[in-house]
């Protein structure tokens, strides 16, 4: 276990709320529904639960296990995980190390994850280890811009952005093909940085 | 492109704000005595400092990204242009102030642009 995104993420806990949970849940609200209402009837990893602001978006009925690095955060997600139709198992868990068997799921939703994870390419390697084979992935992400002045603000926001949380200029989309996965497809949602990538084991 | 009142009067009320607080402040730290190149960039530096506290305080209200990028964006802008001018005549604190708060609508106003570009360029990996 990562200690010091841990203990980075458990600090987090407490305000993450304030900071996500009303603006940016409310601006994403109709892209996030539409990449969740993918979620089949197979086992589904959704990974980094965090306070669980996601859940509300989930299609209902479905059979999900949630991993969180951060036992604060799982805390607080207890109570819209409990509220949500369907069953989703939650677990203390750093996805460069998950204990999971090969093969255990038929599909992974991240959202706004790989801004954070501290090797995204192990980390993404590491999903692709535990979908089946032909498994999908779909991601809710930021990344970096390809676009000045954004890119260069962007990088220069980085490592001030990183001290609390996320950084800001991830290049995800390389990052889930350097980890082996088929990109599918990717919608832009704002600009060339919020964008939802689907790709395949 | 983003059509919902709630979040285009916030997004022009966060770039107005952004924009005209860090025109009125470059307006009062630079003068007719500075070399405008080196006022232009110390102007995109100070800039983009006194627009962090906006993109984080209106992203809690408005959006993460989506006030980040031109929040921050426009404080560059706006740093830049004021700056410039600042160090070309004297600029009063009202025209400092309207000089950034127009430089922060039209860059909302680009980035809506971009925006509704790179959202037509989506799925370029479709299979």
């Amino acid at each position: 276990m990562d200690r010091v995104t841990m203990h980075k993420w458990d600090r987090a806990a407490a305000h993450f709320d304030v900071m996500a949970g009303y603006g940016p849940e409310k601006r994403w609200e109709p892209f996030k529904r539409e990449l969740f209402a993918q979620m089949g009837d197979g086992r589904i990893l959704f990974l980094a639960v965090g306070t669980g602001l996601d859940v509300p978006f989930f299609p209902p009925n479905r059979e999900l296990v949630g991993i969180d690095i951060s036992q604060a955060m799982l805390d607080k997600a207890k109570p819209r995980v409990d509220a949500y139709p369907g069953r989703i198992e939650l677990h203390q868990m750093d996805v460069h190390d998950m204990s999971f068997e090969p093969g255990s799921f038929d599909q992974v939703f991240t959202s706004c994850t790989f801004c954070s994870v501290p090797d995204p390419v192990r980390g993404l390697e590491a999903l692709r280890r535990v979908l089946k084979p032909g498994g999908e992935l779909h991601m809710f992400e930021h990344t970096g811009s390809r676009y000045y002045p954004f890119r260069l603000m962007m990088n220069l926001m980085t490592p001030l952005s990183r001290l609390a949380g996320p950084d800001m200029n991830r290049p995800t989309i390389d990052n889930v093909a350097a980890a082996g996965f088929q990109l599918r497809e990717v919608k832009h949602v704002y600009l060339d940085v919020v964008k939802t990538i689907h790709a395949v084991a | 492109m983003e059509t919902r009142p709630y979040f285009v009067l916030g997004d022009l009320f966060a770039n107005g704000c952004a924009g005209a607080l860090v025109g009125l402040i470059c307006g009062l730290c630079f003068d007719p005595g500075w070399n405008m190149v080196l006022a232009m960039f110390a102007g995109m530096a100070l800039g983009m400092a006194l627009s962090l506290p906006f993109a984080l305080g209106f992203g809690a209200l408005f959006g993460a990204m989506e006030v980040m990028v031109p929040v921050m964006t426009t404080g560059m802008v706006a740093g830049m242009v004021v700056s410039m001018a600042a160090a070309m005549q004297e600029v009063g604190s009202a025209n400092a102030a309207g000089l950034g708060l127009a430089s922060g609508v039209a860059t909302l106003a680009a980035t809506y642009a971009a925006n509704a570009a790179l959202r037509r360029r989506s799925s370029r990996w479709t299979a």
